[in-house]
């Protein structure tokens, strides 16, 4: 069974209807791409899986438990996390407890022992969270504000606090958007990395092509609403109806 | 850094020593100010929990009120000693306050404020309506000032005291709390809701904790209000006292536990100083209100931090984390 699986997924604004009956099938281990023009529905479907967005009808499950219907955090606790398109981060926190912050699933101390110090996890936490800064290449930064790091930086910054939630399954929403493409490197490098050194489960929504196409296997095309076709990235760029969705708008860069 | 390890301590075990030092030197009328004073300082230290999680809610001297009334009750037909009827009280003010917020939770920004209004109203309403047990429109009265062995806390001074320990264990408890992850967990909420529960924390969750937390420590102040009046009226928790509350945080600051006691501290002497000039009280509170509103939205303790900063030749600000 895969590991995150939609049926008819729907979400009706008024007088608008931004996500269509989608079904999805994502196996553990995949790096997914999900591609489309502007406003086609990338961002809503990921708001409807993580929670975020109540659907209007059908059903998500993910690791063999139906989920739709729940919190995000509730979500996030079962393993599926998401980042945002917006620099999402905690302000006026380091990088590094930012990170400590996001690590909420993972806390096991009561009220009593948080309040008083008395568990010993905080510095397991704290090792885990600088280790993860690590890999994300972000520790020169650990200590600086989180909203005094570069835009880069920031979008990192959102991973790494996905990633501190010890996810199964993460969704990232345009991760290098706005990205040099030194960095867009280096980010496209950890995702890959992501998957193969720490076992996790990709899904990826990305407005430049050339990432999306590097990074995945497989891809799902969404227009209007709608699944328009999936595939390998071969097969994706050479779909009449992919170029002509695309046509027209600043994406189409083949 | 290590000149700051010691320095705040020191200026900690200084301000302890004063505390304990003033009313032996004060008259009786300025020690009864004193425990109002402290009263106040558990009350509005209690109002900023909720509120670092951007909750504003209006019921909380209601949730006050809970605490002076279970005393009242508690300690009239019971004839509990104060060591229990503070306790006890604080729990029932934490229930109850557990219980407003279940539905308030649902509810964000002015909808909570408005929400807390009512819901305050509400319990008022029973403790005027109810003659049995609450008293009706004229409270209790004769409830005991509390002793302690053959030391009779109708007497300012051993009640001083006794205020100042329980004020201290409640700061040093909230402090703790503030300086937790939990505490950075009520900011972080509050600054990026949508992260916050993407990364797992139950925001709805976190925000009856922090109201709950809030509403017990509203309860020892109330607990301790109803020993030392040795009375209770619904008067003393309507919106009116709220008013008060509110300018007291406004003109301090919330981002760290000092702001709210800075507030308190200036508005109590301002408000000690217009003693002759009554009837201009309104318009002297409603002023500095404004004032701060628009001038120092980040109140005295952000002030403070800047002009510390300023001398020690630090960058950053006043610290919320
Ligand atoms: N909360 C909302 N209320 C009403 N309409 C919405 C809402 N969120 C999104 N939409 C609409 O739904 C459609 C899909 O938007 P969505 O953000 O999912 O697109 P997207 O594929 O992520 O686009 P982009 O590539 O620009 O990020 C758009 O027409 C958008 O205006
Ligand atoms: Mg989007």
């Amino acid at each position: 069974m895969a590991l995150l699986e939609t049926r008819g997924l729907t979400k009706r604004f008024a007088g608008l209807v931004a996500v269509s009956d989608v079904n999805l099938s994502i196996e553990t281990g995949e790096i997914r791409g999900i591609i489309g023009p502007n406003g086609a529905g990338k961002t809503t479907l990921f708001n409807l899986i993580s929670g975020a967005l109540k659907v209007s009808s059908g059903s998500i499950t993910f690791d063999g438990a139906k989920v739709s219907g729940k919190r995000p955090s509730h979500i996030a606790r079962a393993g599926l996390v998401r980042t945002f398109q917006r620099n999402a981060m905690f302000p006026s926190y380091s990088v590094l407890e930012n990170v400590i912050l996001s690590r909420h699933t993972e806390v096991k101390s009561n009220f009593f022992q948080t309040i008083f110090g008395t568990g010993h996890e905080e510095e397991a936490h704290r090792e885990r969270a600088r280790e993860i800064i690590r890999f994300l290449e972000l520790d020169e930064h650990e200590n600086d504000l989180a909203e005094n790091l570069s835009h880069g930086h920031q979008r990192i910054l959102g991973i790494a606090n996905a990633l501190a939630t010890e996810p199964k399954l993460i969704m990232l929403d345009e991760p290098v958007a706005g990205m040099n493409p030194t960095e867009t490197r280096m980010v496209t490098d950890h995702i890959r990395r992501l998957r193969d050194e720490w076992n996790m489960t990709v899904v990826l929504v990305e407005h430049d092509m050339r990432t999306v196409m590097g990074t995945c296997e497989y891809i799902s095309v969404i227009n209007f609403g709608e699944l328009l076709m999936e595939g390998t990235p071969d097969q994706v760029a050479n779909d009449k109806r992919v170029i002509e969705a695309y046509l027209g708008s600043d994406d189409y860069d083949l | 850094m290590t000149a700051r390890r010691w320095t705040f301590p020191l200026f900690i075990v200084a301000v302890i020593a004063v505390l304990a030092v003033l009313p032996l030197t004060s008259r009786d009328y300025s020690v009864e100010i004193y425990i109002l004073l402290l009263i106040n300082v558990i009350l509005v230290v209690s109002y900023r929990i909720p509120a670092t999680t951007g909750d504003w809610a209006l019921s909380h001297v209601v949730l006050m009120g809970c605490g002076a009334y279970t005393t009242a009750l508690l300690s009239k037909w019971y004839d509990l000693s104060i060591f229990l009827t503070v306790p006890l009280s604080a729990v029932i003010a934490g229930i109850v306050g557990l219980i407003l917020v279940t539905p308030l939770v649902r509810t964000r920004g002015f909808g909570f404020f408005i929400a807390s209004f009512a819901l305050g109203e509400f319990v008022r309403l029973i403790w005027i309506k109810f003659r049995y047990p609450f008293g009706g429109p004229r409270g209790m009265i004769g409830i005991p000032n509390g002793e302690i062995g053959q030391i009779d806390f109708f007497e300012p001074l051993p009640y001083y005291y006794f205020v100042l320990v329980v004020a201290l264990i409640s700061l040093f408890i909230m402090y703790r709390i503030d300086r937790s992850r939990i505490g950075k967990t009520f900011v972080a909420l509050y600054k990026d809701e949508g992260l916050a529960e993407a990364v797992g924390i139950d925001v709805p969750r976190y925000r009856a904790m922090a109201f709950t937390i809030g509403a017990f420590f509203a309860g020892i102040a109330g607990s301790l209000l109803a020993h030392r009046l040795g009375a209770v009226d619904p008067k003393n928790f309507d919106i009116n006292v709220m008013v008060y509350l509110i300018i007291w945080i406004v003109v301090g600051g919330t981002a760290t536990i000092w702001g709210p006691i800075m507030g308190l501290v200036a508005m109590t002497v301002v408000f000690e100083w217009s003693r002759p000039l009554l009837e201009w009280r309104p318009l002297l509170f409603g002023g500095t209100l404004i004032f701060f509103l628009v001038f120092l939205p980040g109140g005295l303790e952000d002030l403070f931090f800047r002009i510390r900063d300023r001398i020690t030749g630090k960058r950053s600000g006043g610290g919320t984390v």
